[in-house]
């Protein structure tokens, strides 16, 4: 600014240096008052293994364009886009009045009859929380002064609708042709009804997901999103339909309650928080928005599959067989409650006893065998999840990691979980370590073992050796040091026993 | 145009000022607080405040009124100048004094907020903490240390996000971290602590009013810090025992309950 200029040139330089700093200052004020302009997004085909967009290893398609294109069309018409998502309502759904799209009316009534009456209460209470400040303007009839979160785009347009129609009410009241009931109709809804009884469609869903998930989950849900590549475990991919911590027994699909449930708990030692500061109808939507896009993404893959390896002709595959497809993923997300995992019978209490006859079974290679991948001191270095050497000793990469002998559904290597760190993902209540125990974790090598035989049809383990082996596994997680630690020198079973392996508590992997 | 941009430059403290003195028109001052020791917090704050206040008006008015006496005139020559001795000796002794003043004003809030040894020892103490609040990228938990009272056992029960406390009671709690430096903030009752990890960090606080606060991680944690929000609820006692009946229920749960 003080550079020198020539003696006598007047004023009009440094008019001039100003220039600059003042067009700059207006431009980041002009940025600053822009309305964001939200991408519009789409949805695209996967190009992951089974994918529609899948290429071969010289980099083309393994399916022509046309067929892409038909595929691209087919989702779209039954699962909507980003920006107005819509499950397609099928005929017969039609007769039967069912409609997928909204879960808080009945089944026979344009709707999935999904949430229980005690659970629209719980959403009408928590209603009343989320939109407390709307709730008092509008308590003193200052309706226009109400503002309304920006995902909440259909709320918004109902509430202007509302608005609309009490200006005209009150016209035609004071020209004596009002209706009075419809006016206090319209004022309930305006003060009271359009708030309490709030529960989101899916496009203010994919808006809340749109901001919350997708940076991580990815538009399509892909677990693809920009910040999963900083992320080990990578996000959930949910177009395989396939999801690891569920209350389900068998590899079903989950019930929308276990989706609830990860999404208002997170999951510990991920990426994934907790979501509780959203309210319930909030987080609900959030559920039927990942519904939407693993059902999206199961048909994508289905209808991959067909051309790939079922399908005769050229051309496109008929309208029927992509309903059929649609039908049967719809299918077992409605039947998942069918599989429903749950003890009936007192939890037993954790002995030492008890305790220790769990870390009998943890050892039994005939019947838990879970030291095979979990090690000797549950710290997941057993030798049969890793490669091996010839010698036994295990294989190391070239940072001297052990080296993974699984991968799991989505196709990434997959370790045992070290259970002393005391971190359990899927949950650390005993249920949730028994339905692990019980029915595996899906994707996963994790078997489950709550209903194997043994040679002569008997149930290998009954329900306290399978409450005794949870109960050990989660004696393991106690710190400073479990009550019996896993090792196979130790007599084991009481409080004393754990010098040995005290040292061997350091994170391996 | 000199006096102009004397008079640009004295826009600064003017606005300054004004936004000071409007700031609690527009909800910008601080929120209620609701802790035992937040006023000596906040009488602390206002005497940093006052100091920094009279500094800043004082020398932006100078800065101005030189801005205007000395900017360069046409045919004016620089003039050199060694400095003064008596002046350079007497704006580093003031600020020196100022800072001794803040060092021992604040001694007491200090070692009433930090020093382990006044630490509360009633019912929840450094030995019988109430809870293990968790930091890690990105979320809060509590772990409450079920019956037997000690954390880190098979009946501890896990509350992800939310941090329930009992109203007008001394409350000890461990602070840890998973991952990387957090810090637990609660602007209500004016206590900010870094949880580090690998330590176990006691803290205490006494909330006065029943109410829902939020708690935010004051700590740059990585891309999901802005994110990084829990809440602690402030209960009254029987809501408080209400509270951990039922977490207790729901943790040792067999599932049949959601039967259908």
């Amino acid at each position: 600014m003080v550079a020198s200029y020539p003696r006598g040139a007047g004023s009009a330089p440094r008019l001039r240096s100003l220039a600059l700093p003042t067009a700059s200052l207006l431009a980041l004020f002009a940025a600053c008052h822009m309305e964001a302009k939200n991408p519009t997004l789409q949805f695209s085909l996967s190009t992951a293994v089974g994918g529609a967009a899948e290429v071969d290893e010289e980099g083309d398609p393994l399916l022509p364009p046309d067929v892409q294109a038909h595929i691209q069309g087919a989702l779209e018409m039954l699962c909507g886009t980003p920006s107005a998502p819509q499950f397609m309502v099928t005929e017969d759904w039609y007769d039967d009045g069912f409609n997928p799209n909204y879960p808080q009316y009945p089944a026979d009534d344009m709707g999935s009859g999904e949430l229980s009456d005690e659970e629209l209460e719980a959403i009408a209470a928590s209603n009343e929380l989320r939109f407390r400040l709307q709730l008092e303007l509008a308590a003193e009839g200052r309706y226009d002064e109400v503002r309304i979160p920006s995902h909440m785009v259909d709320l918004q347009a109902y509430y202007d609708d509302l608005r609309a129609d009490l200006a005209a009410e009150r016209a035609a009241a004071e020209a004596g042709e009002g209706d009075p009931e419809e006016l206090e109709f319209l004022e309930g809804e305006l003060s009271e009804g359009a708030f309490v009884n709030w529960y989101p469609t899916l496009r203010e869903s994919a808006e809340m997901y749109r901001q919350q998930c997708l940076h991580c989950h990815g538009v399509e849900g892909g677990g693809d999103g920009t910040t999963a590549d900083f992320l080990n475990p990578r996000p959930r991919d949910y177009r395989h339909g396939t999801f690891k911590f569920t209350a389900m027994n068998a590899k079903a699909r989950p019930r929308r309650e276990d989706l609830y449930r990860i999404l208002e708990q997170g999951v510990t030692g991920t990426a994934m928080p907790s979501f509780r500061r959203f309210s319930r109808a909030e987080v609900w939507g959030l559920v039927d928005y990942v519904r939407l896009l693993a059902v999206r993404g199961e048909v994508e893959r289905d209808l991959a599959y067909t051309y790939r390896n079922d399908f005769e002709g050229d051309g496109v595959l008929p309208l029927s067989n992509v309903l059929a497809a649609y039908e049967t993923v719809w299918d077992k997300w409605m039947s998942a409650p069918v599989n429903y995992l749950a003890f009936d019978g007192e939890i037993p209490a954790a002995t030492p006893e008890l305790i220790a006859r769990g870390r009998e079974i943890y050892f039994d290679a005939q019947s838990g065998n879970c030291q095979s991948c979990h090690g000797d001191y549950g710290l997941g270095d057993g030798p049969a999840a890793y490669e091996l050497n010839e010698d036994g000793t295990f294989k190391l990469d070239e940072n001297g990691d052990r080296i993974s002998a699984y991968a799991d559904d989505w196709g990434h290597p997959i370790y045992p979980r070290n259970i002393a760190r005391g971190i359990i993902r899927g949950g650390k209540r005993p249920i949730d370590i028994y339905r692990r125990i019980y029915a595996g974790i899906n994707g996963t090598p994790m078997p489950g073992i709550g209903e194997s035989k043994n040679a002569d049809g008997d149930p290998l383990l009954s329900d306290e050796d399978m409450w005794a082996l949870v109960h050990f596994t989660r004696s393991l997680t106690e710190r400073p040091e479990p009550i019996v630690h896993a090792s196979p020198d130790h007599g084991g079973g009481h409080a004393d026993d754990h010098g040995a392996a005290a040292d061997t508590h350091e994170e391996t992997h | 145009m000199r006096l102009l941009y004397a008079l640009l430059l004295l826009l600064v403290p003017v606005l300054g000022v004004y936004t000071f003195v409007t700031a609690d028109q527009h909800g910008w001052w601080f929120p209620d607080n609701v802790s035992t020791y937040g006023p000596s917090i906040d009488r602390l704050f206002y005497l940093i405040q006052a100091m920094v206040a009279i500094t800043f008006i004082g020398t932006e008015v100078l800065l101005a009124w030189f801005m205007y006496k000395y900017s360069k005139r046409r045919d004016d020559r620089g003039v050199f100048s060694h400095g003064n001795h008596k002046l350079e000796m007497v704006w580093t002794a003031i600020p020196a004094v100022l800072l001794l003043v803040i060092a021992f004003a604040q001694m007491g809030t200090w070692a009433e907020i930090k020093f382990q040894k006044g630490f509360p020892d009633g019912e929840f103490s450094m030995d019988r903490p109430i809870a293990e609040v968790v930091a890690s990228q990105f979320d809060w938990r509590a772990i409450y240390p079920g019956e037997d009272g000690v954390i880190g056992t098979m009946d501890d029960l896990e509350n992800p996000f939310e941090f329930v406390v009992p109203v007008d009671e001394d409350v000890v709690f461990n602070l840890r971290s998973r991952d990387v430096i957090h810090a637990f903030f609660v602007p209500q009752f004016r206590l900010k602590q870094d949880a580090l990890p690998g330590h176990t960090i006691p803290v205490w606080f006494n909330a006065t009013e029943e109410g829902v606060y939020d708690l935010i991680c004051a700590e740059l944690c990585g891309w999901g810090h802005y994110k990084m929000a829990g809440r602690v609820r402030v209960v009254s006692r029987p809501e408080y025992d209400q509270f951990l009946a039922d977490l207790d229920q729901e943790w040792f749960s067999n599932g049949m309950e959601e039967v259908q």
